[in-house]
């Protein structure tokens, strides 16, 4: 027996061990997930990284990226703006990564890019083209390179949304250049017409966009669009991971400004009343325009600063006849950036332009009522000569910080 | 004759070595190895070049082992080592050197034979698996079994003779 078991061992001992060894690898490499096999090709692709594409091929899909990017933020944006302030907030820390290699049968759609779990990557972070446009997802991380899996495979169904019209559809990778989306309400779309990523997709961050429409089939039970991928899925170079979880905060509005406090400091309201605008660009208004309101009624203030303010200024000097009342005047201040904050909504309707003639009388005007005052000053010629230096004793003044005083004085 | 125990070795590393290298090559992009985006089976390949020799079993599990790495390198469900065992079982029972003698032809030959067998393999899975549309699996088998049996089979012969020298002296496991 033994002496069998021994000849066994002797004529097919290597054989066998050897099939055993040749079984172990494979199962083993099958649970690692061929880790070492990306691995080592990412190691031997390191000599003959390719420099990148030309700058024209680069500037032109960045630029096709980048008009789609933005007219995806426009309508997002002017959509949220009547709503909550929903914020999008992407980890800025983006990984750059190069495709290194294509994917490894004929049925699965991916590549290897040369970044891994030592860079930061993890399984499921996004990756978009360095044009900002979706194009797949991290689906297996090793040391130093990651396989992505595209929004090109069938397997990989992507929450979307045409961004004129707001569908949801579901999208679906149909191995080539061109993918369908599925939505759920039957509406024809235009072909050109923007798909983004929708906040309904718990893989990606919402609104990043992915493809235009290029078809409509209208014989389905249910609507299917054909749409081509904004990023050259075929032909990538280059890539950007985003490791961070897809990150969508819904911030509740932010709490509404302080009610104002007769303060004689005009900054601090100043500065409450853009953040209530909202909508408004706040930064051109601002802290320096409530200074300037009081003295620099003459000219200075004027060109850039008050012309956005300057209409809404306008109605408030029509009140002007009490203008004599000089005790409350130093009170206004507070308010008037209240004032200000709804006409700021309109302003921007408004034209800037007619505040340009005005500019002359009321540029102090910004800080509204008061500007009426400021002529009124005037009259009362305490100082030496009649408006026009007053005017100028004022805009003095103006250098300083404290405004809401200056505002007393004249009229005293 | 058992060839010395270092020889054996030797030789081993050496299949190991090529195996390895014929799943490297699976993910390079390089121009000429791609047909209508269908690239290379490098794998079936080298698969065929080993069982063409040898006896059924090791051919086999040969296959299982390749199929399991390339899983590893792709996606688990469906699996490759399927597909790759049947071609690897099938190619060693035709006994190559009893019946044909063109070497170039002939491998060529079973190459394309089964890259479309093991796409077919795969096929079939999927279609069992029925995540996808029946109508799409097959239209995409179509293509993928044609081009990539005649990528494949060109480029088999290129591999098949550094690999023959390599294994001029082939084991006698029968």
């Amino acid at each position: 027996m033994v002496e069998r078991l021994r000849r066994w061992w002797i004529r097919f001992g290597l054989a066998a061990v050897a099939a055993l060894l040749a079984l172990g690898l494979g199962w083993w490499m099958r649970q690692s997930g061929g880790a070492l096999i990306a691995d080592l090709f990412g190691l031997a692709a390191a000599p003959f990284v390719y420099a990148g594409p030309t700058p024209t091929q680069k500037r032109d899909d960045r630029a096709s990226q980048m008009q789609g990017r933005l007219e995806a933020l426009y309508y997002e944006n002017r959509e949220l703006r009547s709503l909550l302030e929903l914020e999008e907030k992407l980890d800025l820390k983006t990984i750059t990564a190069q495709v290194i290699g294509r994917s490894a049968d004929h049925w699965w759609q991916g590549m290897v890019v040369n970044r891994g779990g030592e860079d930061g990557v993890k399984v499921g972070s996004s990756v978009l083209s360095d044009g900002g446009a979706v194009v797949g997802q991290v689906s297996e991380v090793s040391a130093r390179t990651s396989r992505v899996l595209l929004l090109s495979d069938p397997g990989s169904q992507v929450g979307v949304m045409a961004v004129r019209p707001r569908l949801m559809g579901i999208l679906q990778g149909r191995r080539r250049e061109q993918a369908t989306v599925e939505f759920f309400e039957q509406q024809p779309l235009k072909p050109g017409e923007l798909i983004v990523t929708s906040g309904l997709s718990s893989r990606f961050p919402a609104g990043l966009p992915v493809g235009r429409v290029v078809g409509f089939d209208k014989n389905q039970a249910v609507p299917r669009v054909k749409i081509t991928f904004l990023a050259p899925i075929g032909r990538l170079e280059w890539v950007k991971i985003y490791p961070g979880e897809p990150a969508v905060k819904i911030e509740p509005p932010p709490p509404p400004p302080p009610p104002p406090v007769a303060e004689p400091v005009s900054p601090q309201p100043a500065a409450s009343a853009p953040t209530g605008a909202t909508t408004v660009k706040p930064a051109p208004p601002t802290p320096s325009a409530p200074a300037e309101v009081t003295i620099a009624k003459p000219k200075a203030a004027v060109p850039p600063a008050s012309t956005p303010l300057v209409p809404k200024l306008k109605p408030s000097p029509a009140p002007e006849p009490e203008g004599q009342t000089p005790p409350t005047f130093p009170l206004k201040p507070a308010a008037s950036p209240r004032l200000l904050t709804p006409e700021t909504d309109t302003a921007p309707g408004g034209t800037p332009k007619p505040a340009v003639p005005r500019p002359s009388e009321a540029p102090a005007p910004s800080t509204t009522p008061e500007s009426i005052p400021a002529e009124a000053p005037a009259p009362p010629p305490a100082s030496s000569t009649p408006a026009g230096e007053g005017a100028v004793s004022p805009e003095n003044r103006n250098g300083a910080p404290t405004d809401a005083t200056l505002s007393a004085p004249p009229m005293h | 004759m058992q060839p010395s125990l270092l020889r054996q070795c030797i030789n081993a590393i050496g299949t190991l070595v090529s195996a390895v290298c014929a799943l490297l090559a699976l993910f390079a992009p390089v121009p000429g190895w791609a047909i209508a985006g269908i690239g290379v089976d490098w794998p079936l390949i080298w698969l065929i070049c080993f069982s063409i020799r040898r006896a059924p079993l090791p051919a086999g599990i040969a296959g299982l082992a390749m199929g399991w790495a390339q899983d590893g390198l792709t996606i688990a469900r469906p699996t490759h080592a399927l597909g790759l065992a049947l071609a690897a079982v099938l190619t060693a029972r035709l006994e190559k050197q009893r019946f044909i003698q063109e070497d170039f032809i002939s491998v060529a030959l079973i190459t394309f034979a089964m890259a479309v067998l093991s796409e077919t393999c795969i096929a079939v899975q999927y279609s069992l698996m029925g995540v996808l549309p029946l109508a799409e699996i097959w239209s995409h088998h179509q293509s993928v079994a044609l081009g990539s049996a005649l990528i494949s089979s060109l480029w088999a012969p290129i591999v098949y003779m550094p690999l023959r020298w390599w294994w001029r002296e082939p084991v006698p496991l029968k």
